[in-house]
């Protein structure tokens, strides 16, 4: 706690925020009368695995959604690579958020289109590309999650790693320097599980993206965070990389990742 | 007890208050560019061409049944000649377009609050959001200009199935010809009591399309909120159309009194 | 995806206009939007609720519709109405084309309905205008033939004086003036007479329309009853004419007399033939405006007003005690035939001049009940059959009411005969009576 303040402090002082893939500052959201975010700050840093971890029902998943700017803050600052997106709206907002990629828990795909216009679907809201640039585009995206044979399949008919999967490649149409993921095991068996987090995996080693992961899965946690962050009521536990999280002095934190897969 | 009745009675105005908003920026945003033309194509297929069969069936059986009542009740003062007249007036004027508008905000209705609604809890609206798409212009904006342009065909599909129905009914009873049937069916009516009946169920279809989208989009609390918001999507369109059909019939008497003859 | 859904939805979309439109296209080849028309106008000083877009109708063919309707700008100007009709049925507009506004049905909408006119006569140019007649307001219409009545009585009036003068001063020298005032005095009372109850029953008509407006539309759409009312209303004139004819005989009579020249008699002569035209015409106003009385619709107005059909109470109904309602109840003076009537050398019975003296004072306690009280003189005869009994109660009661009708000047419509045997319940003699009763049903309210 202590040191997360001092962190921020040091980062904002030398005004660095360019170094800064995205940073939450002094963030805080209630919902009624709950506290969901109380004075959250931290930095992401370009090209690292960030993994916010927690129980369910701590704002894991409300602390994501303030980075693509779907909550807004009630008080204190989000940006993203330097632009104030808690602050932002209409058009700005949206060049702002074609930067970043998005997998829903649930994958959230378009029910109504077929799995290869679900990718398609943000290169047809966003790009000048051409019809067969789009689908060849489309199919490499399919290809590199192993769905290149599900391009006209209703989202439907896929299974639940399947979805999943088509929604990472629907996040990453394209090409966002920033992938936010909501749970990337929720819902999944443990093998299903791992493929994920390898494609994931992969996207940060080969192509840098930066990776905003929350998860309450370790094993996950552990393949994924450069740096962690544990939110417990609102407020960060504890932060750090895997290790200063293990040897942490509070007991709770200790017990969550000793904890094995929790599916 | 009073207490609660008070913060119920505040959350029913605040949501009244959330819905005049959002109804005025369905209105603004459908006469501001850019248009979801695509999509708003696609709603106009689903919501409009998909419904006509619906529409075009109840007409027909409207029409038949309406024309043996009125047969029923002109008889008696030997007036059997003004049963195509007068169920053609009733239908262009009143039947059509309030039947039409109460069917298709079951059919419609229903499916907006659900389409929006299970869009809201698997997060799609969420995910539209954040692939930099308005979600509102997306869904909201191009389903009230699809109602606001289907409404009024399907209520003029409904007028013409239901003159149809009138001409079988009317033809088992006297076997009347179509050329004579028609004639005698638009004998009565004027512009003043087709074109503003007929128009006025622009106001039914943005209504269907606002309240539903509302309810849909403010979807709360998984599956069940689904079928919650479906539900108040159809009871609630029904009743704002009825009660709105109230002022437009009074607005049409003030502008066109004619209509009122 | 959607791509191939475009043409249908436009398909959807471009149907429906077309729909629309061909009800826009029924509704406009009524109204003759696309077909050549020509404009006519018409001028009418009351509308009757005709509104602009009503149909036009010319011979009873649908022909096209009321464009516009211009106020009048004073109250003695017209509206002057627009007329579009169809270009083809021009010819048979011509000059004395009659427009008039006309009632669709028997609750239907107003209409303006245009009689073709005849060949000899040229054709109505476009943006002409048209003869009209006025829609035909029943109230109004009455209201007309009261007063035109209430000035006969007037004039007669004005009549009765001057005559009365000039014959007063003739009786000094002309030896037969004194016929000539009997006469003409008669004529004069049998004018006044029917001319006061025209009057009375066309201001209950009037009433009673004014009160049941909406009811009365068949009425006005229905030719003979139009014809009868227009006909008591030229009668009505006719015999102000007649009388007015008269007033000046009178004054002519005056005149000469006092200019002590020419022949009295014969002006005398021509003011008595005066009088009994307007008698005659008189009468038949009477008996049309009595028709009209009878005209189902009217009828109703009369009977709330306590006239009664005396003509359609059977002698049994009358026995019965038909015309004593909760509301009336019967006077009843007995005369016996004895005082009455006389045996002439043919064996008929005749009134004596005691008869008539006893009539004249049986009379008395009636005189003063209104006109339109029911009064009924009661036959009663001895005989061997009932034939008997009747035929002698009938001609007895038949002698008292002539008799009384001249003398007392009686409405005759009010007056009735019952030939009732020799059976009399009511009687003072144990239950039979030979001679009359004369009964007048009043109201029990009235005294």
């Amino acid at each position: 706690m202590t040191m997360t303040v001092e962190r921020h402090t040091a980062s904002a002082a030398g005004g660095e925020e360019r170094e800064c893939a995205v940073r939450l500052d002094h963030v805080t959201k209630s919902f009624g009368s709950r506290r969901v975010l109380d004075d959250i700050s931290l930095d992401v840093a370009e090209g690292r695995g960030f993994v916010i971890l927690g129980r369910s029902g701590t704002g894991k998943s409300v602390a994501l959604r303030h980075i693509v700017g779907l909550v807004r803050p009630d008080s204190g600052r989000v940006f993203v690579r330097g632009d104030e997106i808690s602050a932002l709206s209409g058009e700005p907002l949206a060049r702002v958020r074609r930067q970043i990629g998005f997998l829903f828990q649930s994958a959230a795909l378009f029910d109504s289109i077929s799995v290869g216009e679900n990718v398609a679907f943000p290169m047809r809201r966003h790009t000048p590309w051409p019809e067969a640039e789009i689908r060849d585009r489309v199919m490499a995206k399919l290809q590199s999650v192993g769905l290149d044979q599900d391009y006209e399949k209703m989202p439907g008919d896929l299974s639940g790693g399947m979805r999943k999967r088509a929604g990472l490649a629907r996040a990453m149409a394209l090409d966002p320097a920033l992938l936010l993921v909501d749970e990337p095991s929720a819902g999944l068996d443990p093998i299903t599980c791992e493929e994920i987090d390898e494609l994931l995996l992969g996207l940060k080693q080969q192509q840098g993206t930066t990776l905003v992961v929350v998860t309450h899965n370790i094993p996950s946690a552990r393949k994924l965070g450069d740096e962690l962050v544990m939110l417990h009521e609102g407020r960060i536990a504890a932060q750090g990389p895997v290790q200063v999280l293990e040897q942490s002095d509070d007991p709770l934190v200790r017990a969550f990742m000793a904890s094995s897969h929790s599916g | 007890m009073l207490e609660l009745a008070r913060s119920r009675a505040a959350t029913h105005l605040a949501s009244v208050g959330e819905f005049a908003v959002f109804a005025g920026n369905a209105a603004r945003q459908s006469l501001v560019p850019p248009f979801e033309l695509q999509e708003t194509v696609r709603q106009l297929y689903e919501l409009g061409l998909r419904s006509a069969p619906l529409i075009a069936a109840s007409g027909l059986a409207v029409g038949v049944v309406l024309s043996m009542h009125t047969r029923a009740s002109l008889e008696r003062f030997g007036a059997e000649s003004m049963i195509p007249a007068g169920l053609a007036m009733a239908l262009v004027r009143e039947t059509g377009p309030l039947t039409a508008g109460l069917l298709l905000s079951g059919r419609i209705g229903a499916g907006i609050g659900a389409e929006l609604g299970a869009m809201r809890v698997t997060e799609q609206i969420d995910a539209l959001e954040a692939s930099a798409v308005d979600a509102f212009r997306y869904l909201v904006v191009t389903r009230v200009v699809a109602c606001v342009i289907a409404v009024p065909i399907l209520t003029t599909i409904m007028n013409f199935a239901g003159i149809l129905g009138g001409f079988i009914a009317e033809r088992a009873a006297t076997g009347m010809s179509l050329g004579l049937y028609f004639e005698r069916a638009f004998s009565l009516i004027n512009a003043t009591d087709y074109v503003p009946a007929t128009m006025k169920t622009m106001v039914f279809g943005f209504l269907i399309a606002t309240v539903s989208s509302f309810l849909g989009f403010n979807t709360t609390s998984g599956t069940e909120g689904v079928g919650r918001a479906s539900t108040r999507a159809v009871v609630l369109s029904s009743i704002s159309i009825i009660v709105a059909n109230v002022v437009l019939v009074r607005l049409i008497f003030f502008l066109f009194p004619e209509a009122a003859g | 995806m959607q791509k191939n859904r475009l043409p249908v939805v436009g398909a959807f979309v471009i149907a429906g206009l077309l729909l629309f439109s061909v009800g826009l296209f029924l509704i406009g080849d009524r109204r003759m939007m696309f077909s050549d028309t020509f404009e006519v106008y018409a001028e009418f000083s009351q509308l009757a609720g005709l509104q602009s877009r009503a149909m036009v109708r010319v011979a009873g063919m649908n022909a096209g519709e009321v464009e516009t309707i211009q106020l009048p700008a004073t109250p003695s100007a017209r509206f002057r109405v627009k007329l579009r009709v169809r270009e083809d049925l021009h010819q048979l507009l011509r000059l004395d084309s009659v427009a008039s506004i006309q009632t669709d049905g028997l609750v239907g909408n107003r209409y303006v309905q245009v009689d073709s006119g005849t060949d000899g006569s040229p054709r109505v140019e476009a943006h002409g205008t048209i003869r009209s007649r006025e829609p035909f307001d029943l109230a109004a219409m009455f209201e007309r033939m009261t007063e035109t009545v209430d000035l006969v009585t007037t004039t007669i009036k004005d009549v009765k004086v001057g005559v009365d003068a000039a014959l007063t001063a003739l009786s000094t020298t002309a030896t037969d003036a004194q016929t000539l005032i009997n006469d003409i005095g008669t004529e004069v009372r049998a004018i006044t007479t029917s001319s006061q109850k025209v009057t009375a029953d066309l201001q209950v008509i009037v009433a009673g329309v004014r009160q049941g407006r909406g009811s009365l539309g068949k009425l006005a759409n229905d030719d003979e009853f139009y014809d009868k009312v227009k006909a008591i209303a030229g009668e009505a004139e006719r015999a102000v004419g007649n009388l007015r004819e008269a007033s000046e005989s009178a004054r002519d009579a005056i005149k000469d007399f006092r200019g002590d020249k020419g022949p009295v008699n014969s002006v005398v002569g021509d003011l008595q033939q005066s009088l009994v035209a307007a008698r005659e015409t008189l009468s038949d106003l009477a008996d049309n405006s009595e028709a009209l009385k009878r005209n189902f619709l009217f009828r109703g107005f009369f009977n709330r007003r306590g006239y009664f059909d005396l003509d359609d109470i059977s002698v049994e109904d009358y026995r019965r005690g038909a015309l004593e309602t909760k509301d009336r109840q019967v006077l009843r003076v007995w005369v016996s035939s004895a005082v009455l009537f006389e045996t002439d050398a043919s064996g008929r019975e005749r009134l004596t001049d005691d008869g008539r003296a006893r009539l004249d004072s049986a009379m008395a306690p009636f005189v003063d009940y209104s006109r339109n009280t029911p009064f009924v003189i009661e036959g009663y005869a001895p005989g061997a059959t009932r034939d008997a009994q009747f035929l002698l109660s009938r001609s007895r009661a038949q002698m008292v009411r002539d008799y009384l009708v001249g003398k007392f000047g009686l409405d005759a419509g009010h007056v009735a005969t019952m030939p009732l045997g020799h059976e009399a319940a009511a009687s003072p003699a144990n239950g039979q009576w030979d001679g009359v009763a004369l009964a007048v049903f009043v109201e029990k309210t009235s005294r």
